[in-house]
């Protein structure tokens, strides 16, 4: 069965190569003649990848590469085997990512230290289900860390929180 | 090149430099036990030497990489779990050794044969530096662009899987690194409306360790509750694995021909250890006497699969210093500490660094040492660190990421654009795009425009350039070749399937 995932990630890397061909436009001579003659064959290649995901055999040619040949294992940090998704596994990386983003945005608010303490005890004990002593220790020991090796050691004012007057830089 | 032999003995000597590179042995040999955290641990590395010196930071750098495959040996000799995957090769024949009661005896061959596989290599490199400035002079801008064209090409074809989606990740790639001000043409290009963060382009610290750390963070929450699951812990003798370090030599044919594999495979962007390794351990066995060993606790296996994963260093590290053209993941975050500190790969490199491909040398050397008698010596507690809890690993890890990416410019935009990078990351191998690939075009993209550019301009805008200088030719043809190998691979694939 086709992995509607895959699909939808297909369409979205089309989406970025027309933003730039369409993009480059804007620019006249060289600066805008560079981005389109690379934008349109990645956004060709992703049309054919995504002909690839609803017929397989037509990329089948491009399929198999040398580390497949050669090896039985994974490679450096280069393409896994695509598999659809298990049942519970994509609760489980929408919780990951959820634990991340909140973590992103009280650091936002209230600074390093509260936002490493509101994320790292809670993940420790409820999605890592250590118990509250191992997941208190190892969160003092985090903070204790980050104040003596960044602010003391590297000189790095962590970041306060807009709550507590830290200057944000305009995007 | 003798005067910055020196110069970098003297920043060797330098207070607090051998703690760097001891620390920085330890935490590799600790990382490639680790099944998948190397590159994660190398990122956060990476940023912790924001504001160092270069040469501290490159003993920081060449201590984590000169080690990881010592320490990812303890696992696949002991759990016959490959710390890193360029140690897969070692599971064939080091864990049916520790399984006879020989475990000490593995783990002495592989430290030694990892350290002298890494010697070749290095003695290599050097014997190639004096020539160096020729070859990079024997390439311009016409000649770099069809050399990241074809470092691109071989990258996308080494890959497992699908070669189209590597490219897609390539072009990406590329595209991504147009954004921001455009030295090149004097525009700020592509910036989403952001007319102060996006102006440098997307900030290479964050994006790395969203797409190295953070996704494989992620993957780890999903694959399990400790960081190597199963595996049958074997215990090893000290003074066994002394006993094994001698027996190298025994073997010297082995040992000088994986090390000769490694090299090539070094030198090829995108024929990784993983390559070297499975490459070196087949021509063992093709070459040996007694084929029927193999794989029931040959040392010769274990001598293969070291020697060759230890010995690419010294051939990786050429394309990287003289062009800037990483040829694996590991080499992509060495070229961002270049980047990062003002180190500009190429013939203004060579001409004035030199004492820091030197101090990479010298790094590469006493980590690798350091490693062995590590790996050898913490064997035990090493394959303990593999059952660490994920629970645990997790939080402190990603704390981490979070905290070396703000530090590089202090700015709390580069937390989220950490973040983004890792769901990007993460979705991107989940269905099988490559992030090596994405990240070399992203590395390679505004040099590579700029070639493109300049070649143009002397050729006073003919094409004809690009097919008509004896390297851009051999070069074009190659990537002809490349595009051709899928095919063949394929068969070959359903041959021996």
């Amino acid at each position: 069965m086709m992995p509607r995932g895959a699909v939808i990630f297909v369409f979205f890397l089309l989406a970025v190569s027309l933003f730039f061909a369409v993009g480059s436009f804007n620019y006249s001579g060289m600066a805008g003649f560079v981005p389109l003659v690379l934008a349109i064959p990645t956004a060709l290649l992703a049309v054919v990848v995504l002909v690839g995901e609803w017929f397989p055999s037509v990329t089948r040619y491009f399929e198999v590469g040398l580390e497949d040949l050669l090896s039985t294992g994974g490679g450096e940090g280069q393409n896994p085997p695509v598999h659809a998704p298990r049942a519970g596994e994509i609760k489980l990386i929408v919780q990951t990512f959820g634990w991340f983003v909140a973590f992103a945005l009280i650091l936002f608010l209230a600074g390093f230290y509260v936002a490493a303490a509101l994320f790292a005890l809670p993940f420790m004990r409820f999605q890592g289900k250590i118990d509250w002593l191992g997941s208190m220790a190892v969160t003092l020991l985090v903070e204790a860390f980050f104040y003596v090796v960044f602010e003391q050691l590297l000189n790095v004012n962590l970041f306060e929180g807009v709550l507590f007057g830290s200057f944000v830089l305009p995007l | 090149m003798w005067e910055a032999f020196i110069q970098a003995l003297g920043q060797l000597s330098q207070p607090g430099n051998l703690l760097i590179l001891t620390l920085g042995s330890l935490a590799g040999v600790i990382l490639g036990a680790l099944p998948g955290l190397f590159l994660a641990g190398l990122t956060i590395g990476m940023t912790f030497t924001f504001g160092w010196d270069p040469g501290s930071a490159m003993f920081l750098m060449a201590g984590m990489m000169g080690s990881v495959s010592e320490g990812g040996s303890v696992p696949a000799i002991l759990l016959n779990i490959p710390g890193e995957a360029p140690n897969a090769a070692t599971c064939f024949d080091g864990h049916p050794m520790a399984r006879q009661g020989q475990a000490g005896r593995a783990a002495g061959l592989a430290a030694a044969s990892s350290f002298l596989g890494a010697m070749i290599g290095l003695v290599f490199l050097m014997l190639l530096l004096p020539f160096v400035k020729k070859i990079v002079l024997a390439f311009g801008p016409p000649e770099f662009f069809m050399l990241v064209v074809f470092g691109l090409l071989t990258v996308a074809y080494a890959a497992r899987g699908n070669m189209l989606k590597g490219l897609v990740s390539a072009g990406i790639g590329v595209l991504i690194s147009l954004i921001g001000f455009s030295p090149v043409h004097g525009v700020l290009r592509f910036n989403l409306g952001s007319d102060n963060y996006l102006w440098d382009g997307i900030p290479l610290v964050p994006f790395f360790i969203g797409l190295f750390a953070i996704a494989e963070l992620v993957n780890h929450i999903l694959r399990g509750e400790t960081i190597a699951a199963g595996g049958q812990r074997i215990k090893v003798g000290v003074f066994g694995a002394f006993a094994g370090l001698s027996e190298v030599f025994q073997y010297k044919a082995t040992l000088f021909r994986s090390s000769a594999i490694g090299i090539l495979a070094g030198l090829i962007p995108g024929i990784g250890g993983v390559l070297a390794n499975f490459l070196s351990y087949s021509m063992a066995v093709q070459f040996s006497k007694h084929r029927e060993r193999f794989g029931s606790g040959n040392p010769e296996g274990v001598i293969a699969s070291e020697a060759s994963n230890d010995a690419k260093d010294g051939g990786a590290l050429l394309p990287t210093i003289i062009f800037g053209i990483p040829g694996s993941a590991g080499m992509a975050v060495l070229l961002g500490a270049f980047i990062l500190h003002g180190l500009q790969p190429g013939f203004f490199f060579v001409r004035e660094h030199m004492d820091i491909v030197f101090v990479l040398i010298i790094g590469l050397v006493i980590s690798n040492f350091l490693a062995s008698l590590m790996a050898m010596m913490g064997a035990d507690i090493l394959s303990r660190v593999t059952t660490l809890r994920i629970g645990y690993v997790v939080p402190v890890a990603f704390l981490l990421a979070i905290g070396g990416a703000y530090a590089a410019r202090e700015n709390v935009w580069d937390v989220g654009m950490a973040v983004l990078a890792g769901i990007f990351g993460f979705v991107l191998t989940r269905y099988g795009y490559s992030i090596v690939t994405l990240v070399i075009g992203f590395l390679l993209g505004v040099r590579a425009e700029l070639s493109f550019v300049q070649s143009l301009q002397i050729s006073a805008g003919t094409y004809a350039i690009f097919f008509t200088r004896p390297v851009t030719v051999v070069l074009m043809v190659l990537c002809l070749v490349i595009l051709t190998l899928p095919a063949l691979t394929r068969r070959s694939y359903r041959a021996s399937a």
